[in-house]
């Protein structure tokens, strides 16, 4: 990925956002990542394979995903997804964001209950 | 999260050792693979495998609730399915652009840019070949029959200047469909337009939309690949699926080439022809041309008879004066009815009681009559269907 600042890469969709969370735990193949982006949102965010592919398209593109190769218990190899160190530091950063955000609003609305 | 990978393997490990998927799993699955295929070349060469992995994945943990949980899979799938293939079509098509696909397409243009000369040649030769050798055309061009020239001259231009006839066809395309809505309208006047006339008008501007876009997006591929160079080579398996994707292609376009456009242009000038030939439009045509004359126009009372025309005549009212309209099966059978008007037979000039000065008009297949002297009433007529072919006195001179 071209060295842009990390900070112009946000704020990112809600689907990155979810899908980049996913795989902060480890590797993981498409139908996982589906089903955690599912559990993560608690039901609200529920990707089709199209959603999911083209958003997996696109950060590989970017380079905040790699793809590699999972062996399966029957033998089988399959693709699997790990998010990158580019991709780890913007999950960083927006989570930060998302707190420093989540912040200013607490002390506001605690300051005028206050 | 391992609760998830557990359930996952446990699901796919069912799936391969048990009863393996039922019929309506099978079919989904299969409705699926086919849907794979709609998405770009790359896209596809990339995660298809995977997709039908998951969408396999995901069929088979719906089956365990039910039929209408793996078709509720399958429907949510198709639902997000256009939005996901325009998305990746375009973003492939940026990527194209942008070079960031590393694999040479100079034969997929070349072929792309002989479909899109092939088509315009047929699509605009065809369309300017009718429009020459019609001559209620050359003699009345209405706004929609010289934009459609104006388009079929613009995608055969697109021969040369690829850029701009195409882009010159896509914008002047919806115009053309514009137009042809209002004339529709000013042909059927009180009548609902007819939602097949539509569909054609539809079908025209598609082909040109189509022949257009495919001009721009070949100049587009174009200029990208002779940026990219011609030193990769195209792998032979990509090249062998390419073709037949544009021989189909080709097929599809040549066939709306020699079915739709033959049928829709005698079609629709068919329908225009028709559409004078009932009452209700012929009086909605009329009245259009006459309100466009800047006259206050409405229906008369009743029906007419005039012993020189073999037709039952109707009354419009203009500007408050009358004028009998005598409509008939085509306009040659009016024309022999013209015919001893304008040679002004003694039999209709001397043996007619006229009410007033008789003025004839000839409207395609209508015979108009004014009776009367009303200058701002002649000049309305003559504004609206130029000048009488007969008339002017009360008798033979």
């Amino acid at each position: 990925m071209a060295e842009r600042k990390i900070t112009d890469q946000l704020p990112l969709t809600e689907v990155t956002f979810f899908i980049l969370l996913s795989l902060s735990s480890g590797q993981k193949h498409g139908y996982v990542i589906m089903k955690d982006v599912g559990s993560l949102s608690d039901g609200r965010i529920r990707l089709g394979t199209g959603t999911l592919y083209g958003a997996l398209g696109r950060l590989l593109d970017q380079g905040w995903i790699d793809r590699v190769e999972e062996e399966q218990t029957s033998g089988r190899r399959r693709k699997a997804y790990v998010l990158s160190d580019i991709g780890r530091r913007i999950l960083a950063a927006e989570t930060e964001r998302l707190r420093s955000l989540l912040s200013v609003a607490q002390r506001r609305l605690l300051g005028d209950l206050a | 999260m391992s609760d998830l990978l557990t359930a996952t393997e446990h699901n796919e490990t069912d799936s391969s050792i048990g009863s393996g998927p039922s019929a309506l799993e099978r079919i989904a699955i299969w409705l699926f693979a086919w849907v794979l295929k709609l998405y770009p070349r790359h896209f596809r060469e990339l995660f298809a495998e995977e997709m039908l992995d998951v969408f396999s994945l995901a069929a088979g943990e719906a089956s365990q609730d039910g039929i209408a949980a793996v078709v509720r899979t399958l429907l949510s799938e198709l639902v997000e399915l256009p939005t996901a293939l325009l998305l990746e079509h375009l973003y492939q098509w940026r990527k194209r652009s942008m070079g960031l696909l590393q694999y040479n397409n100079l034969g997929e243009i070349r072929v792309a840019r002989w479909v899109a000369r092939c088509t315009s040649l047929l699509v605009g030769g065809s369309v300017l070949f009718l429009f020459l050798f019609n001559e209620d055309i050359i003699q009345d061009p209405t706004p929609p029959t010289l934009i459609l020239g104006l388009l079929s001259l613009a995608v055969l231009a697109a021969w040369r200047w690829e850029r701009v006839g195409g882009t010159l066809a896509l914008l002047a395309s919806p115009i053309f469909f514009i137009s042809a809505l209002i004339e529709m309208s000013s042909i059927v006047g009180l009548i609902t337009p007819t939602w097949v006339l539509i569909l054609i008008d539809a079908a025209i501007m598609l082909s040109f939309v189509i022949i257009g876009w495919l001009f721009v997006s070949v100049a587009k591929h174009a200029e990208v690949a002779g940026e990219l160079g011609a030193e990769q080579p195209v792998p032979a398996t990509t090249r062998k699926r390419s073709w037949v994707y544009w021989v189909v292609g080709l097929l599809g376009l040549l066939a709306i080439v020699f079915f739709v456009i033959p049928m829709v242009i005698p079609v629709r000038q068919q329908m225009e022809v028709t559409a004078v030939e009932f009452e209700a439009i012929s009086s909605g045509f009329l009245t259009s041309r006459l309100i466009a004359a800047g006259a206050v126009v409405g229906i008369g009372s009743g029906n007419v008879q005039q012993p020189f025309f073999s037709v039952p005549g109707y009354e419009l009212v203009v500007d408050g004066e009358i004028v009998q309209a005598f409509e008939y099966a085509d306009v040659s059978l009016a024309t022999t009815e013209a015919s001893p008007i304008d040679s002004r037979e003694d039999s209709i000039w001397n043996e007619v009681d006229w009410n007033g000065a008789p003025h004839f008009y000839q409207v395609r297949n209508v015979i108009l009559l004014y009776m009367g002297s009303n200058k701002d009433t002649l000049a309305t007529m003559e504004a609206a269907f130029g000048p009488p072919f007969a008339g002017g006195v009360t008798a033979n001179p």
